[in-house]
């Protein structure tokens, strides 16, 4: 586990961002050092998912700046003002961040193996063969050596999520982000998804993950950070935010999960 | 075979009608070609340019599928002539009908493009790929599938529409049939074998399309 | 030669030629456009070599194909004939097809240097061209079977309600039968093939149509057609220029004029014979009785 003596390779300062009218981010703090898991957590609209999308651009902040190994994500400040990187510059940064989704998002007209690849040639200039033994690897780690010349259609759920993992960290990005990454998942699809991601924490990924699988947050997080009205409203080690929860807003969303967390601990 | 009947007049008639049955073959898939390509560029203008661009082509859009295609042809040949632009009526034709045919497939390809479900854009920014890796990798072969059925159409359409070409002087293969009946009056017959041809051309269309289809129905999201 | 709508695709040799010969077509054609303004067509044809007519390829026996592809017709012969007056060579010059709506266009947008295409001349198209000098007059007549029960136009009128005749579609065609023919019936047709075919099914007692037409007709079955021998609906059929240019209008009926009446008579009453039928009466020498 990452010690808060490892370098810092996220730095989030006072993001905002608003859908019109509705402030969504009211100014985010947040610091993920190499090594770290650091999961959010926090009610559904808390902005959480919208802070993760900002962080590889999916999403437009407004002020305030996400540095990741202190470059500024997305803008540059010429003469105080700030003015969007090129269409190329961001492809890099997006490039260096890994992101696996909620609804899998794999490119249904390439077989697991071509989804893999894909990145590694275009993206990373690899050769074909070195790509392909790549994805093998990774497909080979997730557990789906087997499955590497089978479309998206023809894999469950949870197959194509963890396809999608090998997709992202075949890239060797710097961070992997995780957005609810069990959802969309039928319950029993779910616990190979997420040993999936306890073998890249425990092999030292720098991971960032919106999650309400507590019990996973709980038993694999470093930093666990609580997200409420657009806002870190607390943050901390596990044991802290889950046994001493400093508002009652957050005291309430853990009763939730009452019955999980403390048949865990 | 006796002088008068079908098979001997278009056997007299074999070097026309073969030229107009070239004419019509090579007006179309010109035309398919040049609509295809372009449509393909004002399709993807029409979904992400800058607004002002995307307002432009909306109008060449909106103002070409409105216009009815002879009045296209007879602009291509008769009213560029009056600016002294002169174009050969053959390619007057193919200029006409690809400029019609191409504000179709903006709008088909925009409808495509739109269609595809925002994660997939996602996922491809999320790997690093750029704007035109997204779209040759991931947005094109997807949408490739959606638009393949109204494009078909549209291709049948351009088949048809060359028979306009005559108006302006070119022999496609209609006008031939017909320079052919203006000698030995076989009206019915020599229309009927004309359909049957069309009908034979757009077939063989839609059979590669379908060959198309099968070959991306793997494409599922 | 002939500009089937690409450039030198000649009927003949242009089997395999569509795809390929579609390339050639990137060649502009010669356009018929006067070099600078102020300058006669005549001149400016002079110097091009060759005359550009915009005629159609489908009405016999004004311009069609023949057998061998070759644009033949009383219209192809008139222009052959200003060929000839030109470079001294029927052969030179190029023709241009066009639908018959495209007469006026063409002209206008000098895209050929004259129109002959069966043109009927009206008061209406003469503000947007220059008609010649007219070549024929057209008319509208009967024909019937050579072995039918009528043989001439007056048996016809004496059979009054009890004669039926078949016409191609047309809004006006029963009030044209009916200023000569009052009480005659008119079968409609969608194509003069149908109209003829009824005729040679005697469901008709005769064909009414254009009298260049019956002429045709009679001509490809010797004998079996017969003509009433009555002609009405008188129209002219002339050649049209570009407004604006009496040198060229000038010349072009000199040669037509003279076609008719002086050096060229034989020329064009062989057209005559050709197409209609007609064997024209040799002009009488002497005062020319044009102005009698």
């Amino acid at each position: 586990m990452a010690t808060s003596k490892a370098a810092l390779l996220l730095q989030a300062r006072g993001v905002t961002k608003s859908f019109g009218d509705l402030e969504i981010l009211k100014g985010i703090d947040l610091d993920v050092r190499q090594g770290q898991v650091v999961a959010l957590i926090g009610a559904s609209g808390s902005g959480k998912t919208t802070f993760l999308r900002c962080i590889n651009l999916l999403e437009e902040y407004e002020r305030g700046e996400i540095r990741l190994d202190g470059e500024q994500i997305g803008y540059r400040v010429e003469s105080r003002e700030r003015r969007r990187l090129s269409e190329a510059q961001v492809s890099a940064q997006r490039a260096r961040i890994g992101m696996v989704f909620q609804s899998f998002n794999l490119f249904p007209h390439m077989s697991a193996e071509q989804n893999v690849m894909l990145g590694l040639t275009k993206v990373r200039g690899k050769p074909k063969v070195e790509a392909q033994e790549i994805a093998r690897h990774w497909l080979d780690r997730v557990g789906l050596a087997d499955r590497r010349d089978h479309y998206p259609y023809q894999l469950s759920g949870g197959q194509q999520q963890r396809v999608a993992i090998a997709r992202a960290v075949a890239m060797e990005p710097r961070l992997l982000l995780f957005d609810e990454v069990t959802s969309a998942l039928d319950p029993e699809l779910v616990a190979e998804v997420l040993a999936v991601m306890q073998d890249l924490a425990r092999s030292g990924m720098t991971m960032l993950l919106v999650s309400h699988e507590m019990l996973f947050v709980r038993q694999v997080a470093d930093h666990v950070v609580f997200m409420d009205g657009g806002v870190v409203a607390q943050a901390g080690a596990p044991a802290e935010v889950f046994e001493r929860p400093a508002t009652p807003r957050l005291r309430q969303f853990l009763g939730r999960f009452h019955g999980i967390l403390t048949g865990a601990g | 075979m006796e002088r008068g009947t079908f098979l001997y007049e278009v056997w007299v008639a074999r070097w026309s009608l073969l030229s107009g049955f070239g004419i019509t073959l090579s007006a179309s898939v010109l035309t398919i070609a040049i609509a295809t390509l372009l449509g393909l560029i004002l399709g993807i203008g029409l979904t992400y340019g800058w607004r002002p661009l995307r307002w432009l082509i909306r109008i060449y859009v909106d103002a070409l599928r409105g216009i009815p295609v002879l009045v296209l042809i007879l602009f291509a040949y008769y009213g560029l002539a009056l600016f002294k632009i002169n174009v050969p009526p053959f390619w007057a034709g193919v200029i006409a009908l690809a400029a019609f045919s191409i504000a179709h497939i903006a709008e088909t390809i925009r409808g495509g493009i739109e269609s595809l479900p925002q994660g997939q854009t996602e996922a491809a920014k999320a790997i690093g790929l750029q704007f035109h890796q997204r779209l040759a990798y991931v947005i094109i072969p997807l949408a490739t599938r959606r638009v393949l059925p109204p494009w078909m159409n549209t291709c049948a359409e351009i088949v048809k529409n060359t028979t306009l070409l005559s108006i302006i002087g070119v022999v496609e293969f209609l006008l031939s049939n017909q320079q052919a009946i203006a000698r030995n009056y076989l009206v019915l017959q020599f229309y009927l074998f004309a359909a049957v041809v069309y009908l034979l051309i757009n077939f063989t269309i839609s059979q590669l399309g379908a060959k198309l289809e099968r070959r991306y129905a793997h494409f599922r999201y | 030669m002939v500009r089937r709508g690409i450039l030198g695709l000649s009927a003949a040799g242009a089997a395999v030629g569509g795809l390929a010969s579609a390339g050639l077509g990137l060649l502009a054609p010669t356009s018929a456009r006067a070099q600078e303004a102020g300058t006669s067509r005549l001149q400016t044809v002079l110097e091009r070599g060759h005359l550009i007519v915009g005629t159609g390829s489908t009405n016999p026996p004004w311009h069609f194909e023949d057998e061998s592809g070759t644009l033949v017709g009383m219209d192809i012969d008139m222009a052959r004939l200003l060929a000839r007056g030109l470079f001294d060579d029927p052969e030179k010059v190029e023709f241009v097809l066009q639908g018959p709506d495209a007469r006026i266009p063409s002209l206008i947008t000098e895209k050929v240097d004259i129109v002959c295409q069966f043109m009927t001349v009206t008061p209406g198209r003469a503000q947007q061209a220059d008609f010649t000098v007219p070549y024929y007059r057209e008319g509208v007549g009967v024909m019937m079977m050579a072995d039918g029960d009528y043989k001439t136009f007056d048996d016809l009128k004496a059979a009054g309600s009890d004669l039926t005749l078949s016409a191609l579609q047309n809004v006006f065609i029963e009030d044209w039968a009916h200023k000569e023919l009052p009480e005659a019936r008119v079968d409609q047709f969608e194509s003069p093939d149908a109209a003829l075919q009824a005729l040679n099914a005697r469901r008709v007692d005769g064909y009414f149509g254009d009298q260049s037409a019956i002429r045709w007709l009679m001509q490809q079955a010797p004998d079996r057609y017969i003509d009433a021998g009555r002609g009405w609906m008188p129209n002219s059929y002339a050649s049209a220029v570009k407004q604006g240019d009496p040198i060229w209008l000038n010349w072009v009926n000199t040669v037509y004029r003279e076609a008719m009446l002086g050096v060229d008579f034989d020329y064009f009453a062989a057209s005559y014979q050709k197409w209609f039928g007609i064997t024209l009466e040799t002009p009488k020498v002497g005062f020319p009785s044009e102005f009698a």
